[in-house]
């Protein structure tokens, strides 16, 4: 079901202007009205059908702020108490204008998705824009159409979206920051009137001199949602850039601002905090953890290694090489950025219509005479790999048949019975037994593999994936929570549900992008779990898993981490590139596994970079607001 | 969702499903039914099958009948099928023919005429309540429903009684499709009547505004004024060229700020006619002969049994009833007091 804007309001907006003479307010604000035709057609003498047009207009009205809409019809939203007040409380006070501070892990994007939603639904907003860092707007995305039924479009990767056309017909846009802000596309960006504008991880937009702050500041927009767990990153005039671009003067002038809170000799530490604190409350949302009580137990993460022997390690051989020989090469990869799946939006290339097109268009053919394979199509077959060997052999079977160099490779894959991760993992099974287990794989084949290996093996499991319908689904859930000491999952299994009985979960296999990891780990780690949690990481030992487990596990800890963190750190990333991008643009461009390995050990250290920042901007802005600042 | 809103959720899907050739099967608004649709109908319900559930609580593949989903939007594009226009009578009306010239003289005033009383005659009139739908959208937004009707023969406005909610309706015994002419005058009143009606959702708007207008000029005021103190301050003489570019650009932004908040409280109002009652009432019409300097005409007032009383006349400026009334020179058209303080003041006309 998608929300849909309330028609009458929406036709307000479109065609305000011109229709009808305007009436002024005693301030001088225009109204003006836009009358529709009359009712025509034959004349009824049964008031009934009269009265099924003022029905349906009177319920209309019964849409007030203290009935929020946005709730209803969300099934797969868990909605916290201190969202819900949010909520209200930017309605009703804020005035669309807020910048929602709560601590990490709370649900900031819950909320601005709540009033979104609510805005749209009470015809209060039909255009939308949402900037956010890059690497946020693949989950953006699908938690809008997902969670809240919301449809946004993301600029193509085509001349397309230097067009104003684009920009003036497309009413719902998710778009990264560092692309809208490139001085060709801000022009277009703040042409255009926006009713609504959300900014996440909008810290990014704490010093006025920047492109950020600019592209914010020249949008046309009547509400304005800023995001940001940490407002102020090393001095308070950062927190004063963010508010002046929500309210201008509603801090005076940076002058008054400093000589009234900023402290000479420490930018950090605020004078005058109740009056600052009662400024800030005008204008901003910050919900902390011990506010809303919300601390959860402690989560221990496991590497799992299994070296794969004989005909798998053999297979892993073959695919390698198979790959390297049919991406493209590595001169037309270079330092610039490739076209890449929907969703990448940095690209410098010209106009791309397609996204089936290998990764270079300059590329020479590699291998056997066929042209180089997809980022799409690579990236597919490396998850499957890192998957399991009945899913490497499913996507090679789309690819076998325009390229015969795959037949062997897919026959290999085929021969491969029990893996070294089947055999860890029935290790596992039988070293928890006792413990309710839910086990994530991405692939179906690799599900169905999981059925029949503990099938064969005795052990009693629900499977709950995109397969079964929601009566399936309730009965998985109730078997496992009654008595399945097993739950196998898909990647979107148990969304929305509360599964904290179980406090073991397994991953079978790893998404690329730590988001999706931290979601599966979301699914037992939620309010509501009373024991500590325990999370299993499967891996080939050597596989690109393998090595991201290391970056995570190893260098930012992320497993550790409370819930949220590993957004904001990967916001703080410099380059701006979804991270399941950054992993297969390094595999591209490294020449073997050296080389590989080189290569995620420099991101390893981007990433601590970025977990350090974040690091210390939290304790400054928990420093600066306290406990108590809400 | 309270139980009495899911109760009128369920009531309106309900008959209007049925009114468009549906089979309905739920029995109460708490638990799910079943519909079976004809084919245009769950093609215009987004439905997926022609027999679907039916349920206020989402359900996979059913149709959701909340505030929040799509039903006001799927029930709008199936009302659209649904007359909207009716045609009805009231009959038997008792109408008292004694004391009428009496009644005339206590309750209208004629400022500047002779009026002679000529007849009363019973006679019927179509009166059109319009029902309207209202919503005006700014930095907040407002909206309404209200009625205005009017008696389609001399214009003027009439505070009827709800005609649905009449005993004696009965519908008209061939009612036909005719323009409502009444409209222009009807959304006029309406107009008139939204603006009154939201006096304190303007103000609100006004107050903000004011509040907006304010911090941008004291913010942008400061900034300049903060320009010129470092001009005072400064050792070396600041360069003028630079000072004035400071001061251009901060007025730039400032005209630029207050652009944008004028356009963001900018009222968009929409008046959308939601339903035309038409009612022909049997009413006493009484005959007057109006003599204005050396030129007369007759003019009609009517006694509505509905209201029980005589009906203003309309003002020939702004279409507002009135009982106390003056008249044009060479036209006798009726003026009212008001439009009349106006051109006296020299003011025109004003709402």
């Amino acid at each position: 079901m998608t929300a849909q804007v309330v028609q009458s309001d929406s036709a307000i907006s479109a065609s305000c202007a011109g229709d009808e003479p305007a009436f002024r307010t005693a301030a001088g604000i225009p109204v003006v009205f836009q009358s529709l035709p009359p009712p025509e057609g034959l004349a009824t003498g049964n008031p009934a059908l009269l009265r099924l047009h003022l029905e349906y207009w009177q319920l209309h009205l019964l849409r007030d702020f203290d009935q929020l809409l946005c709730l209803e019809g969300l099934s797969g939203v868990e909605h916290l108490p201190h969202q819900i007040e949010t909520v209200r409380k930017v309605l009703r006070r804020f005035r669309g204008r807020v910048l929602l501070a709560d601590e990490v892990g709370l649900g900031k994007t819950i909320e601005a998705c709540l009033l979104l939603r609510e805005y749209l639904l009470r015809g209060l907003a039909r255009r939308v824009l949402i900037l956010v860092p890059t690497p946020l707007v693949s989950q953006w995305r699908e938690e809008l159409a997902s969670k809240f039924h919301l449809e946004f479009s993301t600029p193509p990767r085509t001349g397309a979206a230097d067009r104003l056309h684009f920009w003036q017909n497309t009413d719902r846009v998710l778009v990264s920051m560092a692309f809208a802000k490139s001085r060709k596309r801000a022009e277009l960006v703040t042409e255009v009137p926006w009713d609504l504008v959300i900014v996440d991880e909008a810290h990014h937009c704490k010093n006025r001199a920047t492109q950020n702050w600019r592209l914010v500041n020249a949008l046309k927009r009547r509400h304005l949602f800023l995001l940001s767990a940490t407002p102020v990153q090393n001095n308070l005039l950062e927190l004063y850039n963010l508010l002046t671009l929500l309210e201008p003067g509603h801090l005076k002038t940076e002058t008054d601002f400093k000589r009234q809170y900023v402290r000479r000799g420490n930018p950090r530490d605020p004078r005058n905090r109740e009056r600052l604190r009662s400024l800030l409350g005008e204008v901003m949302v910050r919900n902390t953890r011990s506010l809303v009580q919300m601390d959860l137990p402690a989560r221990y993460a496991q590497t799992i290694l299994a070296e794969p022997q004989g005909e798998e390690a053999a297979l892993y051989e073959m695919l390698n090489g198979y790959l390297r020989r049919r991406r493209a090469p590595l001169d037309a990869i270079g330092g610039k950025r490739l076209i890449g799946d929907e969703g990448e939006e940095t690209v410098v290339v010209s106009a791309v219509e397609d996204d089936t097109l290998p990764i270079t268009r300059e590329a020479a053919p590699a291998g056997a005479g066929l042209p180089p394979l997809g980022r799409r199509q690579l990236s597919t077959l490396l998850l499957a790999a890192g998957s399991h060997a009945g899913a490497l052999a499913q996507s090679l079977e789309n690819i076998a048949g325009d390229d015969p160099a795959a037949a062997p490779l897919l026959e290999q894959a085929r021969r491969v019975g029990r893996t070294a991760k089947d055999e860890r993992f029935l290790e596992l099974l039988r070293q928890s037994r006792g413990q309710k287990m839910l086990v994530f794989a991405t692939f179906r084949r690799t599900l169905e593999h999981l059925q029949q290996l503990m099938t064969r093996e005795g052990v009693p499991f629900a499977t709950y994936s995109g397969a079964e319908s929601e009566g399936e689904k309730d009965a998985a859930v109730a078997a496992f929570r009654e008595q399945l000491p097993v739950m196998l999952c898909s990647e979107s299994g148990g969304e929305g549900r509360n599964l904290q009985f179980a406090n073991t979960l397994v991953n079978f296999d790893l998404p690329w992008n730590p988001m999706r990891i931290e979601q599966r780990v979301g699914r037992i780690h939620r309010i509501g779990q009373t024991r500590d949690v325990f999370i299993f990481n499967l891996c080939t030992a050597g596989s690109l898993e393998a090595r991201i487990l290391a970056l995570l596990d190893e260098k930012i800890r992320m497993f550790e981490l409370v819930v949220g963190e590993v957004g904001s750190i990967l916001g703080n990333l410099q380059g701006g590139e979804e991270f399941e991008t950054l992993v297969l643009d390094l595999w591209l461009r490294s020449h073997d596994d050296r080389d590989l390995q080189q290569s995620f050990d420099s991101l390893g250290q981007s990433l601590l970079d970025a977990q350090e920042d974040y690091l210390r901007t939290k304790q400054l802005d928990e420093a600066l607001f306290g406990e108590e600042f809400q | 969702m309270t139980a009495a809103v899911q109760d009128r959720l369920h009531s309106l899907a309900t008959t209007l499903l049925e009114h468009r050739g549906a089979l309905v099967d739920w029995p109460a608004a708490d638990r799910p039914g079943t519909v079976m649709l004809p084919p245009e109908v769950a093609v215009a319900a987004g439905a997926a099958n022609e027999v679907v559930s039916l349920a206020c609580e989402p359900s996979e593949g059913g149709l959701t009948v909340n505030l929040a989903g799509d039903f006001l939007e799927w029930s709008g594009r199936l009302l659209a099928g649904v007359p909207s226009v009716g045609a009805f009578r009231v009959r038997d009306l008792y109408l008292k023919r004694t004391e009428v010239e009496e009644r005339i003289r206590r309750t209208f005033g004629w400022l500047n005429a002779k009026v002679q009383f000529r007849e009363a005659r019973e006679t019927t009139v179509e009166y059109h309540t319009w029902r309207f739908h209202a919503a005006l959208n700014s930095e907040d937004r407002w909206e309404t429903c209200f009625a205005v009707s009017l008696n389609a023969v001399s214009g003027v406005e009439v505070e009827l009684p709800d005609p649905l909610g009449l005993w004696e309706l009965q519908p008209q015994s061939a009612p036909r499709a005719k323009a409502a002419t009444s409209y222009p005058r009807a959304t006029d009143m309406a107009r008139r009547r939204v603006l009154r009606l939201s006096a304190a959702f303007l103000d609100r708007m006004d107050a903000r505004l004011g509040r907006d207008r304010k911090r941008l000029h004291d913010y942008y005021h400061a900034l300049l004024r903060e320009s010129e103190k470092k001009k005072a301050r400064g050792h070396a003489p600041p360069d003028p060229e630079k000072l004035e570019a400071t001061r251009r650009a901060v007025s730039l932004e400032l005209r630029r700020k207050l652009a944008e908040l004028d356009e963001r409280y900018a009222i968009a109002a929409a008046l959308r006619p939601v339903v035309l009652i038409r009612t022909e009432v049997p009413v006493l019409a009484v005959d007057l002969s109006v003599y204005r300097k050396q030129a007369h005409r007759k003019h009609t007032v009517y006694w509505n049994p509905l209201i029980k009383q005589f009906e203003p006349l309309c003002c020939s400026r702004c279409g507002q009833g009135a009982f106390a009334a003056a008249f044009s020179n060479e036209t006798v058209e009726p003026i009212c007091q008001k439009c009349i303080q106006h051109d006296q003041e020299g003011k025109g006309r004003q709402v």
